[in-house]
């Protein structure tokens, strides 16, 4: 028996809304008990030395679940190259940090259709720090990036994977100034309040993060403490990876963080969402 | 001394690079050459490469037209031959250009050659740089000939330590060369009917490990990478192409030891990082559990051949 288990459900039929009223199809898990739609998926968390048990429970052998950055073995890895396709995952967490989830079969459609979710590991007491014996935080925020590409749901013409023309872009599921007012994304803190912001990248193309001027440490990144934090002024994040911001606003006010997306070749920004970080 | 004396010294001083048919260089290989060539004082290490146009297989069979280097014995190749040195030896590239159109070579930071008409040649000679990893590339007719295949990658290795990335720097078991690149098919089919490219719109349709898709690059062994439980290897991670690549691997995190020949002493642990283009990072993998693992591109599209998953950037780890 493991010392956490999951449960998650796949909806194949909804959407969500962007900010100019378009429904963008896709194909969200569920909470644990199979109810309501989550975009992106609930959050999966365990502490340091725990074994983690999770369940895809309408699998119907289509899809897999890759812990990306758990170094989970081949069996339950979620490769469908590699292993046979699952619906039940166990595996240990031993680093304390930030990791995620997605269907790893055609991954390009499957990861663009949603089926993602954060995945957090605590140390192994359970408490606020980043890890055992790290820095200690008073609140926690993940923020998912990603972007949609409308094109890729169609049927005619049948899109090429290989050309990805986003035209929204998002944290958390929403996109533009939407991010502003979601409770889970923007951010409120009293003055003095150490926030570790845990940044996911679920999306295709380089983004780069600012904190409306606030300054920040960067403190760990895939799971894995720096040796010496980082203090840069924005933070370029590549599809996949994590980086684990520790930021002690001191001063009251609204702050107007971004996350800007950048074109692959030529770099210009392709799209932006924006967000809110109001310290009282 | 003339030039070209000087390179016929060369050329008798030293001969073949100690690089295997596969292009995977080996500790053996290179304890081979050292032991070959004995001491002595500085020997150039002369390289001949030939520009040439020719043809790439896809991997959804797809023939296109491209170019590459070739060295004296074969016929063009992407990525080009492995060209290798010592830190502190001197390199002569002699570049002799066989295609219709003006070729050049250059290791961004070290050395370039101007464009090279058709039927000519030039020498790129240079003090191999700090030991590490880079990209050699054709610059001639702005970024074009080097997204039609004409690229490479230099490795230096440290004047006496062949199993570490740097002197002084972490050990490795082995090591492995992945050059990972793109191209747009459009400029492919372009350039080989000889109309214009407009090189502001780039759309990358084939993406590669060692000039091949998955699961045709499998049958590389620098790509398919086969260890021991308990193993530690050195991946040179070189982007010849024109967008980033975000490298994840599965089963293990690794170090980062070095960027562009820079040894990079924070030992970032990681899981994904991206590779800039014309940019290089080596990573240490330890293999402490065994199985199959995929290395792959996360930015999704370069895991496709023209859009079919997952014919693009993945290689893999198989460890007993």
């Amino acid at each position: 028996m493991a010392d956490r288990t999951y449960l998650l459900w796949l909806r194949k039929s909804a959407s969500v809304r962007m900010h100019d009223g378009v429904e963008i199809g896709i194909w969200p898990f569920t909470d644990s008990k199979g109810q309501a739609a989550l975009f992106p998926g609930p959050l999966l968390a365990s502490n340091e030395g725990q074994t983690v048990e999770v369940t895809f429970k309408n699998n119907m052998n289509e899809h897999t679940f890759h812990f990306h950055g758990i170094d989970a073995d081949t069996p339950n890895d979620g490769v469908p190259e590699t292993w046979p396709v699952m619906d039940t995952y166990n595996f240990l967490t031993d680093r304390a940090g930030t990791y995620w989830y997605h269907c790893h079969a055609n991954t390009v459609l499957h990861q663009q259709m949603g089926m993602y979710g954060p995945y957090v590991v605590l140390p192994a007491d359970g408490s606020n720090r980043a890890w055992t014996g790290g820095p200690a935080f008073a609140k926690q925020y993940v923020w998912m990036l990603s972007e949609f590409d409308a094109a890729w749901r169609l049927n005619n013409p049948k899109p090429n994977f290989a050309y990805f023309n986003p035209g929204y872009f998002l944290i958390n599921g929403r996109d533009g100034f939407d991010p502003i007012a979601a409770a889970d994304t923007a951010i409120s803190c009293n003055a003095g309040d150490a926030v570790l912001l845990r940044l996911i990248h679920a999306g295709y193309l380089i983004a780069q993060v600012s904190l409306g001027g606030l300054p920040f440490s960067v403190i760990a990144s895939d799971g894995r403490p720096l040796l010496v934090p980082e203090a840069p002024q924005l933070v370029e994040i590549a599809a996949g990876e994590r980086y684990d911001l520790l930021v002690t606003p001191t001063v009251p006010g609204t702050y107007a963080a971004r996350v800007d997306y950048l074109d692959w070749y030529t770099r210009a920004v392709r799209g932006s969402a924006r967000t809110a970080i109001t310290v009282l | 001394m003339d030039r070209r004396s000087f390179l016929r010294t060369c050329a008798v001083g030293s001969a073949a690079a100690a690089v295997t048919a596969s292009g995977l260089l080996t500790i053996a290989s290179l304890q081979g050459e050292a032991a070959r060539r004995g001491g002595g004082g500085p020997v150039p290490r002369p390289y001949s490469l030939r520009a040439r146009e020719g043809t790439i297989r896809t991997v959804d069979g797809r023939t296109l037209y491209a170019q590459g280097f070739a060295d004296d014995a074969g016929s063009m190749r992407i990525p080009g031959p492995v060209l290798w040195a010592r830190e502190g030896e001197w390199v002569v590239i002699t570049l002799h250009n066989e295609a219709p159109q003006e070729h050049g070579i250059a290791i961004d930071g070290v050395v370039a050659t101007s464009p090279v008409p058709p039927g000519g040649e030039a020498v790129a000679a240079f003090l191999a740089p700090r030991a590490g990893t880079y990209v050699y590339h054709d610059p001639a007719r702005g970024p074009l000939n080097r997204a039609l295949g004409m690229y490479g990658a230099l490795v230096v290795m440290p004047a006496m330590e062949p199993d570490r990335p740097w002197a002084g720097g972490p050990t490795f078991d082995r090591q492995y060369l992945q050059v990972v690149s793109e191209l747009d098919e459009r400029w492919n089919i372009a350039a080989g009917s000889g109309t214009s490219v407009d090189t502001g719109s780039y759309r990358p349709n084939y993406f590669f490990l060692n000039g091949r898709g998955f699961p045709d690059c499998q049958v590389d062994p620098d790509v398919h990478i086969q260890g021991n439980v308990g193993e530690t290897i050195l991946i040179r991670w070189a982007n010849a192409g024109l967008v980033p690549h975000s490298m994840h691997t599965h089963g293990y995190h690794f170090r980062i030891v070095q960027r562009d020949g820079r040894p990079d002493v924070r030992f970032l642990e990681k899981d994904n990082v991206p590779v800039y283009p014309g940019r290089t990072m080596d990573v240490l993998v330890t293999f402490d559990q065994p199985g199959s693992y995929p290395i792959h591109d996360h930015i999704l599209m370069a895991n496709t051949g023209n859009g079919v998953y997952p014919n693009g950037i993945m290689g893999m780890f198989e460890v007993v």
